[in-house]
């Protein structure tokens, strides 16, 4: 590939999906394609991107809203996946709403 | 009809996570005009064609979403009527002085069932030039600046007691119901549409299990080619589009959706149809949402009903 990639594993579904590196959690995760996310705001505003980063090491790029992760959530890894950057493989789980399984229409 | 009452929406006061970054976006992708900062560090907006000194105040928080929405009113002595006939309906009212917002007179503000806060307000000052006024030009440089809309329109806002809202805002503040969608087997109402004039819109609210949310503040654009544009202007800012551009099936407005840098929804939209208080409503059941939302390909986007601040 030619930029480099982690992998983000998302243990809900057990799959795991390329994310570039410098790119958000989000951007990786978001697409039909993927089933895991569809769509969200990408500001750190609506929290339906919510995950738990359960290992790995990555970067905050923004503020996520008080709303919807706490300080003590942050610090213990319950992040906006549209705010955060992997800076190796992740291993997640979803915390937030916005899945496929989720829409009723 | 003569405009009268509740005449039009006045301002959207919005929360943001990063003011500047927010700033930023709205005056050079959005291309508002900022008209001021106040001693609370709230940072003021109207559009390059709006005369009332402010249509969109942002306030620094932690939380996105919507501090409140307001409607001017004819003058003061309607101010007076509306504040004490939504005091006899039951609904606790409150005042807020004139100068609490920069170039805005006294406010009437109070609680509406899905949450929100709803103010009234008869006076902002006139902040055009003589230029606009007399033997004006069509465009300025101004209105080419970014999406540069002619003025804000209306919102969508979403929480639980709808019907409560819709009883509130035709018995009391003089609203009607051009459309509305309902569900299939039960009738009872997922979203309305109300208008205090005669757009398809001035404020609509859509069922939603959490209080006080916003959906969108939309922004009023000429033509569809200039929707066309806004989103351009917004891929050329990298800003992601959520919906559009399309054209809505209910007030038949075609639109654009995307989100500013903290994740509040916007629309620039244009046209819609206009209409008369004396109007039976347009029914549209459940089933048929996704052509309500995005007509040419009836879909009804998931996010829709979802991503809220
Ligand atoms: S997509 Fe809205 S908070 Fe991440
Ligand atoms: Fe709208």
């Amino acid at each position: 590939m030619l930029h480099k990639h982690h992998s983000i594993s998302v243990l809900d579904c057990e799959k795991t999906f390329p994310c570039r590196d410098g790119g958000t959690v989000f951007s990786a995760l978001v697409s039909s394609k993927t089933g895991v996310m569809i769509n969200g705001c990408r500001g750190g505003g609506c929290g339906v991107c919510k995950i738990e980063v359960l290992s790995g090491a990555y970067d905050v790029d923004g503020v996520m809203s008080r709303a919807h992760v706490s300080a003590e959530e942050a610090a213990a890894g319950t992040v906006l996946a549209c705010r955060i950057s992997p800076k190796s493989d992740l291993v997640v789980r979803l915390r937030g709403k916005l899945r496929p399984s989720s829409v009723s229409h | 009809m003569a405009i009268t009452g509740v005449t039009r929406p006045g301002h959207a006061q919005l929360r943001v996570l990063d003011l500047e970054k927010s700033v930023d976006f709205y005056k050079n992708v959005m291309g508002l005009v900022e008209t001021g900062r106040d001693a609370k560090g709230r940072v003021y907006f109207k559009t390059w064609d709006e005369r009332d000194h402010n249509s969109l105040v942002l306030r620094q928080s932690d939380q996105a979403g919507i501090d409140h929405f307001a409607f001017k009113v004819l003058d003061r002595a309607t101010l007076e009527r509306l504040d004490s006939d939504l005091r006899a309906y039951g609904v606790a009212t409150e005042r807020l002085p004139a100068g609490e917002m920069l170039g805005t007179g006294e406010r009437v503000r109070f609680e509406i069932p899905t949450g929100h806060i709803i103010e009234l307000f008869a006076e902002k000052d006139f902040v055009v030039g003589r230029d606009r006024l007399v033997n004006p030009t069509p465009w300025t440089p101004q209105s080419e600046h970014g999406i540069a809309p002619l003025r804000m329109d209306h919102a969508l806002l979403y929480g639980p007691d709808i019907d409560g809202n819709v009883k509130l805002f035709t018995e009391v503040l003089g609203f009607s119901m051009p459309e509305y969608v309902e569900h299939d087997d039960d009738g009872s109402k997922i979203a309305v549409w109300l208008t205090c004039s005669n757009k398809a819109h001035d404020i609509a609210f859509a069922r939603y299990p959490e209080q006080g949310k916003l959906h969108h503040v939309s922004y009023l654009l000429e033509s569809w080619e200039k929707v066309l544009r806004a989103g351009d202007v917004c891929s050329m800012h990298n800003v992601k589009l959520d919906i559009g551009p399309t054209r809505h099936g209910i007030t038949r407005g075609t639109t654009i959706y995307a989100f500013d840098p903290s994740g509040n929804r916007f629309e620039t939209f244009c046209g819609g149809y206009q209409c008369y208080p004396d109007w039976e409503p347009i029914r549209w059941p459940l089933s048929e949402l996704g052509a309500g939302l995005d007509y040419p390909q009836r879909k009804l986007h998931e996010s829709f009903l979802t991503v809220v601040t």
